[in-house]
């Protein structure tokens, strides 16, 4: 079963991050390096391409947040078989199977990790937002290649953020 | 080709970076093809839609998106094409142009989302479905599918994974599938390891055009040798008497010294010197060591220090030599003769035989312990010119321009198609050499021809002499394939062979009488059909590190028999079984050859149900 989480997952780390945001990042990159020319590209993306952050961002912090509530075996008992379950048992069960998923796995490493790199990744943009705006003429390739570690500090924040994202695991696992 | 000219051409199958759309570029790919420094030469953009530019491109791609349809709307199913991802691989494998490379190598993706393009799914990714559920089970995976696929039908073609999926969760797998390398997609370092594993998987010319051709099986011997480049073991090259094995001792240390300083390149003929000569040149003397030593000499060995040093026909080594090599590859240390002293030495021997060097370990004549110790890199087979017919164009072309520029007198000549059908026909038993001595002599002795036609080659009509048969006294000549046959080509030809046999007056006047013959005449038929298919599986074998018999190809020997370069493999499968199938009680005899129960049996696996389309034989 793909339970709404993995879902979500998918559609940010999977088709959104690594398969939209990250090659349009790394692309900008090569642009600034000289090594690709794109006017179409070039003439929307930092009002545009990169700014998609900014719509997704929650999205990002939210994951992490919302592992522990939505992937704990505690979940299964809102749904057959367990469901089935005596209500005096469905009292303690699914707390106890909780607890003990919690001291099996490494459940808060992982959720500290990957909301430890959405802010990251989320500071990393701003910061770079922040010089864009301090920028004169900030659309234009010329002026932002000053600013090409910082772009390329936020394609790395965005990485670790996708690795972090990519280790929870796929299913719920049992307890 | 010229330095730098080349650029490897790969097939990306990827269903989100493949997919077409109908009125705009897909951007996703055109930002992969920015990140990974890709040309996209697919040519499914809608016009004016093309404006980006790679200036030095990596690779020039090819999407696939593998499913159906390529460009899916809102409301479409979209669903995996496995059909069309072969057809895709076959149509720049062996359905390729003549002259031109196949797949440098294949990137493919994991997972292929299916399913219905909703509204929903649309917004998030254009012409996407969401996917079912078995589409992201690592076990289910499209990709997976395709690489088994590929592994049975094109087992030489490299594939790659490139995914944005978990690698753990296939590594077994894809590696199980012969599966090269993973690189995960969205990685900074991929596009770098990419440019090695072009360089160390990808099928990919002599970029300095040393040694001309883009064969297939040309292509696995380069690799082989750029494969073996990178340790400072010892390698042995096989391969018939002109084949170019010291240009393929020139390419393995042309490829070690990539990126750094020429590491040095010392060449010996094994058989050039007496005995105690090839010593002394081998290891070096001390003045006065023997007669006539009237001064001191490093010796070879000691030159090729640091780089390599290559050992033209092994087998002609006298056996002194043999024991002081042995001694120098087991030490690492040579001891000039007289001195008496030790000099240490970093060697990498890179020998050459064409001979039957195994049996000359069993007569004596040669250390088996030598043997191995200078085949323990690995050992490289180079095809002979027959296998790779399709670079004879290129051969000729390359020889041509050389002896004349050696004759100044010469006229630059374009190649007469007459005359190049007659040069790719040739059996070329002195392989390049032999062709470069043909057209050397062309240009000499016809120096003011613009054209090489066939009668300056000085070769026989083979295909005249092979091409009759004989079936009691009486010769039938098959029809000329230039005159009008094509499509499917000979096989039709030989359809055409036995009703010119049925139609044959055998000057009986009784009907009875000649029904009677028919048996025998089907049963010739039969006998010419398995030679014929033998022969063609024969000269397209292709020898590999694994197997230098050659393994039978059915596809390249029926591209051949038809002379239909757009053949595909289901189709010289069906072609096969219908060929060896012509009378009832006959297969059992044929299927004793060896050969052509490997082909039919090949033919069986990939097609157990025959044919679903139109049928074979014209009415």
């Amino acid at each position: 079963m793909t339970s709404a989480w993995q879902e979500r997952r998918s559609q940010f780390n999977h088709d959104w991050l690594k398969n939209q945001y990250m090659p349009a990042l790394h692309k900008w990159l090569n642009i600034m390096d000289g090594k690709v020319e794109d006017a179409a590209f070039e003439a929307t993306f930092v009002e545009h391409t990169l700014r998609m952050w900014e719509s997704h961002r929650q999205e990002a912090k939210g994951l992490p947040e919302e592992f522990e509530g939505q992937m704990s075996p505690s979940c299964l008992f809102a749904q057959k078989p367990l469901s089935r379950c005596n209500e005096g048992a469905k009292d303690w069960l699914p707390e106890l199977a909780h607890h003990l998923w919690l001291s099996r796995y490494p459940v808060k490493t992982w959720i500290d990790h990957g909301k430890a790199c959405a802010e990251a990744a989320d500071a990393s943009y701003v910061r770079l937002q922040q010089e864009i705006k301090s920028c004169t003429g900030s659309g234009s390739k010329e002026v932002l290649i000053a600013l090409r570690d910082l772009f390329l500090d936020f394609l790395q924040r965005c990485l670790a953020l996708a690795r972090a994202i990519e280790t929870f695991p796929s299913d719920v696992m049992a307890a | 080709m010229n330095k730098g000219a080349f650029i490897p051409r790969i097939l990306i199958v990827d269903d989100v970076f493949g997919r077409t759309h109908p009125y705009q570029r897909n951007e996703e790919r055109a930002n992969l093809c920015g990140q990974y420094l890709f040309r996209d030469i697919t040519g499914d953009e809608p016009e004016g839609t093309r404006t980006q530019t790679i200036k030095q491109p990596l690779a020039e791609v090819v999407y696939c998106r593998g499913q159906n349809p390529h460009c899916a709307q809102i409301g479409d199913t979209v669903e995996n094409d496995i059909e069309g991802v072969l057809r895709a691989i076959h149509s720049g494998w062996d359905g390729r142009p003549a002259g031109v490379p196949p797949w440098t190598l294949v990137l493919l993706d994991l997972c292929f989302l299916t399913g219905k393009v909703t509204s929903d799914s649309n917004r998030r990714a254009q012409g996407m479905p969401k996917g079912r559920p078995a589409d992201k089970d690592p076990e289910g995976y499209f990709g997976l599918h395709v690489l088994r696929a590929v592994q049975e039908e094109l087992p030489e073609l490299p594939v790659i994974i490139l995914s944005s999926m978990p690698r753990d969760a296939v590594s077994r797998e894809y590696a199980y599938r012969g599966g090269l390398d993973f690189l995960p997609r969205e990685n900074a370092e991929s596009p770098g390891r990419l440019r090695e594993d072009i360089w160390y998987h990808g099928l990919i010319p002599d970029e300095v055009g040393e040694i001309v051709g883009c064969s297939t099986e040309l292509l696995l011997a380069l690799r082989a040798a750029r494969r073996i480049s990178r340790t400072r073991q010892h390698v042995l090259i096989r391969g018939e008497r002109g084949t170019g094995k010291e240009l393929l001792a020139g390419y393995i240390n042309r490829q070690s010294s990539r990126g750094g300083k020429p590491r040095p390149l010392v060449t010996i003929d094994s058989g050039m010197l007496s005995p105690e000569l090839f010593r002394s040149e081998l290891f070096g003397h001390e003045k006065g060591a023997y007669t006539g030593a009237d001064k001191a000499r490093l010796g070879r060995i000691v030159d090729a220090d640091g780089g390599d040093l290559f050992l033209d026909e092994i087998g002609n080594m006298p056996t002194v030599a043999q024991a002081g090599l042995l001694r120098v590859l087991e030490t690492g240390k040579v001891i000039p003769l007289g001195t008496g002293k030790e000099q240490a030495v970093d060697l990498r021997v890179l020998s050459a035989t064409n001979g039957d060097i195994e049996g000359m370990t069993v007569s004596g004549r040669f250390q088996k312990d030598l043997l191995d110790r200078l085949r323990r890199g690995g050992t490289i087979y180079l095809p002979p010119l027959r296998h790779r017919r399709e670079d004879v164009s290129l051969l000729v072309e390359k020889f041509l321009r050389e002896a004349e520029q050696e004759n100044p007198k010469a006229k630059q000549r374009a190649v007469d198609p007459d005359a190049l059908e007659m040069l790719c026909a040739h059996d070329w038993q002195g392989n390049i050499r032999e062709l470069r001595d043909c057209v050397g002599a062309a240009v000499t002795n016809y120096p003011d021809n613009e054209y090489l036609v066939p009668t300056h080659l000085g070769l026989r009509l083979e295909r005249g002499h092979q091409g009759r048969v004989h079936l009691d006294g009486a010769e039938v000549a098959p029809p000329d394939r230039r005159a009008g046959s094509t499509g499917d080509g000979d096989a039709e030809s030989v359809d055409q062979i036995i009703r010119d046999m049925l139609a044959l007056d055998l000057d009986s006047p009784e009907a009875s009488a000649l029904a009677q013959r028919l048996p025998k005449l089907q049963g010739a038929y039969a006998q010419l059909v398995a030679r014929y298919l033998k022969a063609a599986l024969e000269v397209t074998r292709r020898p590999t590190v694994e197997n230098p018999e050659g393994r039978v190809q059915i596809t390249p020997a029926m591209k051949l028999i038809t002379g239909d370069a757009k053949l595909t493999t289901d189709r010289a499968a069906d072609l096969i079984k219908r060929l060896l199938a012509i009378r009832p009680g006959v297969i059992e005899d044929l299927l004793e050859d060896p050969v052509i129960r490997e082909a039919h049996e090949t033919a069986l696996r990939l097609r157990p149900r025959g044919r679903k389309k139109k049928p074979i034989t014209r009415s």
